[in-house]
């Protein structure tokens, strides 16, 4: 989130709960020592902390938007509450002055009916987010599975996707997508152009799929695309198609694919295997520009 | 046995590794403080003949395999090794007419270019065998070190000859987790689990000419390369250096206080220079026997009673213990080792 509102949210936070202790000084007695319940005070002590520790995740991991204003409403009414509490524990309770008593039991409510809300408001943003990404996940998220340049999974998981999808559909295609002499293209250009190609690309290839279809970055500039309930014949018009696709960017491309079918028993490790046979034999009978 | 490198003898080319390593971090924008913290490793420093240690490489290649997301490190290192190394063995390297007379250069000068390994070359009868080993690089980052040399050979041999590698290698390690990256920069042909590192290809792949082949310009290279070798002020990691003495005279038994008094230091000494290199005169002994073993039961196919009798064990059984300590497996098992490495 912007530094500027979490600014602001820290400065009316500080200057809120100022206020309010210097108002209890003005207007109430505080305990003596003896008679504070430190026990108490750690719990509703340790909640405030929790509370403020939630609000800190969300202002620093989520993105502007009403969905978020709402999350932080909500949270910031929690702690309100939770801070509340926590000064009740100082002071003498019968000389608390009434708008202190009305108001305590106020923000806590308020703040978790509002976060609920804005978690049914989430729920609703996930489940948008989800179907944008769904070429490029399939509804596994595993965030360490990542690569980071390409900003697509890696190979492993397209292994778990590949063993969790034999289960369950009758057939498949594995197609595989490898990008000729790229190394030329890190070499001339560097590597933060050839990174920005490989994005490219594979935004390239991730728009280019079925919904239920799935592209990961196997290693350097080879792609794999997983196509459950697909025909042998839409595979390899889906591979020319990302060829074409990838050409009219300027590079060529290899391909090569496999196709499975039920009765077939072969598992997620020798899938890859073969069709990284493939590939290879594809790459050596390939006839390489002499002139670069 | 002279010009022997210790752990802590600046005797890396800071050219080699570290400016690329370096590179490679500033263009992924990576903290190049925690790259280069541990090390003693400036920045500044590396623009004139500025050369590390072992040790200093040891750490540098620790920090760069933390901070490094994916498993491609080695590889991209690799691929862009020709281009990005100017000097005195490369030069050699463009002009080759032949992988033959690449792998002899590289051979002879990779003291200037690669000096974490070792190589010896062997020859069966449709095959031809280059043997890799750790010199001054370090045992726990030996996939590291492989994988880079590796891929800096497949990608060199590419550029030179224009068509893909087809060689096979032998690897003395399972199956690791960056498998993909193996399958993408050394292709398909991948043996693990092997007692030693070997890259295999057909005698008729040696012979193939080089586009760049420029003989008149490899006479020189090789000339100028001798010669950087002749100043070099260390010619030789010490566990490279043990290991090729070992393996010249296995016949002659030698011990931990035999070496350690043609180096002119103490056995005590000798021992804690090895310790710092994370490898021990055992291991370096057992590594000896070994390619020795592998080299009279896969290339000259002799008897386990023969072998037994050259390494002076007590007789062939404890060799076939010894052996089957080392590699797991027994030594009739590799008499076609070479011959039949991918079935």
């Amino acid at each position: 989130m912007k530094r500027s509102l979490a600014a602001k949210i820290l400065l009316a936070s500080i200057l809120v709960c100022t206020a309010l202790i210097s108002l209890c000084l003005l207007q109430a007695q505080t305990k003596t020592l003896a008679d504070i319940d430190w026990l108490d005070i750690s719990t509703e002590g340790a909640l405030l902390l929790l509370g403020i520790s939630w609000l800190t995740l969300v202002i620093q991991a989520r993105p502007g938007g009403r969905v978020t204003q709402v999350l932080l409403i909500g949270l910031l009414g929690y702690c309100l509450g939770c801070y509340m509490d926590l000064l009740d524990e100082f002071f003498i309770n019968t000389s608390l002055p009434l708008w202190f008593n009305l108001l305590e039991k106020i923000p806590t409510p308020i703040g978790l009916i509002t976060l609920t809300y804005g978690l049914c408001l989430w729920r609703e943003e996930q489940v948008t987010i989800n179907q944008q990404l769904r070429t490029r996940e399939q509804f596994y998220r595993q965030h360490k599975l990542v690569d980071q340049v390409t900003q697509i999974y890696t190979a492993s998981a397209m292994r778990h996707q590949l063993a969790l999808s034999i289960k369950q559909v009758n057939c498949l295609a594995l197609v595989m997508i490898d990008l000729d002499n790229f190394t030329e293209v890190n070499r001339r250009y560097g590597f933060i152009q050839g990174d920005q190609i490989l994005t490219n690309v594979a935004q390239l290839i991730a728009t280019q799929l079925r919904s239920q279809d799935l592209v990961c970055r196997y290693a350097g500039d080879r792609f794999i695309v997983m196509m459950p309930m697909c025909s042998a014949n839409l595979a390899t018009t889906i591979a020319a198609e990302l060829k074409s696709k990838i050409a009219s960017l300027g590079y060529h491309a290899s391909s090569a694919y496999l196709y499975w079918e039920r009765p077939n028993d072969s598992d997620a490790d020798s899938l890859i295997a073969e069709i990284n046979q493939q590939m290879e034999n594809v790459k050596q009978t390939r006839h390489w520009p002499k002139a670069v | 046995m002279q010009a022997i490198a210790y752990a802590s003898d600046k005797c890396i080319d800071s050219q080699l590794l570290v400016s690329n390593l370096i590179a490679l971090f500033e263009q992924r924008r990576l903290n190049l403080n925690r790259l280069l913290s541990g090390t003693g490793i400036f920045t500044q420093d590396l623009n004139e003949q500025h050369k590390i240690s072992p040790i200093q490489l040891s750490k540098l290649i620790d920090n760069a395999q933390k901070i490094w997301q994916g498993g491609d490190l080695a590889f991209l290192l690799g691929q862009h090794w020709l281009p990005n190394q100017s000097g005195l063995m490369t030069n050699g390297l463009l002009c080759s007419r032949d992988l033959a007379q690449l792998q002899a250069h590289w051979l002879k000068h990779h003291w200037l270019s690669q000096p974490w390994l070792q190589g010896w070359r062997w020859q069966t009868e449709s095959k031809q065998h280059l043997l890799l080993a750790l010199d001054i690089g370090a045992h726990k980052q030996d996939r590291f070190f492989l994988e880079l040399t590796l891929s800096s050979l497949v990608s060199t041999y590419k550029r030179l000859r224009h068509e893909s590698w087809q060689g096979e290698f032998s690897l003395p390690y399972p199956e690791p987790k960056n498998i993909e990256q193996y399958h993408k920069y050394l292709g398909f042909q991948l043996t693990f689990k092997q007692p030693l590192c070997v890259i295999s290809y057909e005698l008729a792949m040696t012979k193939k000419n080089f586009d760049m082949a420029n003989p008149h310009g490899y006479k020189l290279a090789s000339r100028q390369a001798l010669r950087g070798l002749m100043a070099a002020e260390y010619k030789v990691g010490l566990p490279g250096a043990i290991r090729s003495h070992l393996i010249r005279h296995d016949s002659q038994q030698l011990s931990l206080p035999d070496i350690s008094e043609r180096l002119g230091i103490s056995s005590a000494t000798l021992k804690r220079r090895l310790k710092e290199y994370h490898t021990s005169f055992q291991q370096l002994q057992d590594e000896a026997k070994l390619h020795r073993a592998l080299y009279m039961l896969a290339i000259n196919g002799e008897s386990n009673l023969a072998v037994a009798q050259q390494l002076k064990f007590a007789d062939s059984n404890n060799f076939r213990r010894s052996f089957k300590r080392w590699t797991g497996q027994l030594p009739s098992q590799f008499r076609d080792w070479l011959s039949q490495v991918h079935s």
